[in-house]
């Protein structure tokens, strides 16, 4: 699961040409560390809901890959 | 002395006497387009205080959307010749007193046929919605709009009118908000819901400074608000309902928007559609002969406040941003093996609206989606950019031709 979200990261750095990360911390912050603007949270969203049928944002309270698995995890 | 503007990202503290100096020794713009909000608020300050005609570009426009905008690479350069010196901070307000029904500002937006239009604004009518008062002098603004939209354009007159500070935050993502609310003692943040949907999960503190948050540029929803109260108990959190066209027009502390009397004969509900009278709009290209601009908002009226229910727009709002389709769609058709194209909004939590195109390529092409990205990336501003796209066989259109919007 972990790879299937970096790979979504990448692919959104990817198409604005940004550098991609290779491994991803679970502590990781989407805005201050992964450098996530609020386009490309949206993005994420609607990618990871292509992908696993939920919606990681219900809550509104996600910033963290810890954040991200435990609501795909429930 | 009084600091005006901090950025932290830029490094600098300017105060009001530091960014008189600056104003003196810089020429007067006709057209501001600058990346450094401070520099575009140098300009309006100055444009003001000389009762000068100003047009505002947004910082970030390419060459392709400058054209797009119909303006030409020479005139945006012009300046105005000034010999004049502010001597200091009185100085600067009596000149803007004895100036500003002088001055007048202009911005773009949408248009309904697909081009732009430019909105003309008169002080009266930019500064509607702003309080003067000494009981407002130790306000402290997080600057979070792009400052030549009308949103910033309303946040920077508010604030310098009065003398405030304002504290540069206008990225979240770039821009540590929790800091800077703690560090700077903020008393009144102005955002879009998708800033604040964007920074409410990185908001771990308590704010007590904070007594003011004001939501504009897109609708509004409930669990927002509650989210909002919970995270600043002390503030009061009000929606304003603004447009480039009529300016600020109505605030609400919940869903219904209060008619002030004065605008109780400006506006008038046709079919459900808000239409708004000519004489408190801004100047555009506006049929002589009609008294009444249609909004395409279609709204509920109940003893005195109206609710907004929805768009009737082709415009697509992006976290606040007003995106016109045509202008996306008319730059994807010039990328190579693509045949046709629909660019419409989804929905989307955090950003109201996510943009999304459906395209028909040409068979033999395989990495369209990489191509579109790389090609726009460099065309238009990020909001306008497709981030859904799909490949179909064909584009949906009506009868006469039209694209079908869904969305």
């Amino acid at each position: 699961m972990k790879n299937n979200l970096l790979e979504l990261i990448n692919e959104i750095l990817a198409n604005s040409d940004r550098e991609p990360i290779r491994t991803l911390d679970e502590e990781v912050s989407l805005r201050h560390d992964i450098g996530f603007d609020s386009i490309d949270l949206a993005v994420f969203t609607v990618n990871i809901e292509n992908i696993f049928e939920v919606d990681i944002f219900e809550t509104g309270n996600i910033d963290t890959i810890k954040d991200v698995l435990e609501r795909l995890n429930k | 002395m009084k600091v005006f503007i901090i950025d932290i990202l830029r490094e600098y503290n300017i105060s009001y006497t530091e960014f008189i100096n600056e104003m003196n020794t810089t020429d007067l713009k006709k057209y501001i387009y600058c990346k450094d909000p401070k520099d575009v608020f140098l300009h309006i300050a100055k444009s003001i205080a000389f009762g000068k005609e100003v047009v505002l570009l947004d910082g970030d426009w390419t060459i392709t959307e400058l054209e797009y905008q119909g303006l030409d690479h020479d005139e945006i350069k012009k300046v105005y010749s000034i010999n004049t010196k502010i001597n200091d901070i009185e100085d600067l307000y009596s000149k803007i007193d004895e100036n500003k029904n002088n001055w007048s500002v202009s911005l773009f937006t949408s248009g309904t046929t697909g081009k732009p239009k430019k909105v003309k604004h008169s002080f009266a009518s930019a500064s509607r919605a702003v309080r003067q008062s000494t009981k407002y002098a130790d306000n402290v603004w997080l600057f979070s709009y792009n400052p030549t939209h009308f949103a910033g354009l309303q946040v920077f007159l508010q604030a310098f009118l009065n003398r405030n500070t304002v504290v540069i935050g206008n990225d979240p993502s770039k821009y540590n908000i929790d800091l800077l609310l703690k560090n700077y003692n903020i008393t009144h943040v102005s955002a879009t819901p998708t800033f604040y949907r964007f920074i409410l999960p990185t908001l771990n503190s308590e704010y007590n400074s904070i007594k003011n948050i004001t939501l504009g540029g897109e609708k509004m929803d409930e669990n927002l608000k509650s989210l909002l109260s919970k995270k600043f108990p002390s503030a009061k959190v009000t929606n304003v309902y603004a447009s480039t066209e009529a300016g600020n027009l109505f605030a609400s502390d919940g869903v219904y928007f209060h008619i002030e009397d004065y605008m109780a004969d400006m506006i008038k509900i046709e079919d459900g559609e808000l239409l708004i009278h000519r004489k408190i709009m801004g100047e555009f290209n506006f049929d002589d002969n009609k008294q009444w601009y249609k909004t395409g908002d279609i709204v509920e009226y109940l003893d005195g406040k109206i609710r907004f229910l929805q768009r009737e727009s082709d415009f697509i709002n992006v976290g606040g941003y007003i995106v016109n389709p045509i202008e996306v769609e008319e730059e994807i058709l010039k990328i190579e093996n693509i045949m046709d194209v629909l660019v419409y909004g989804m929905d989307n939590k955090i950003l109201g609206k996510i943009l999304a195109a459906d395209v028909v390529v040409d068979s033999k092409e395989e990495n369209i989606n990489k191509k579109i990205f790389i090609y726009l990336n460099n065309k238009l501003q990020k909001w306008k950019i497709p981030r859904i796209i799909n490949i179909k066989e064909t584009i949906k259109k009506t009868n006469t031709g039209k694209k079908v919007r869904k969305g």
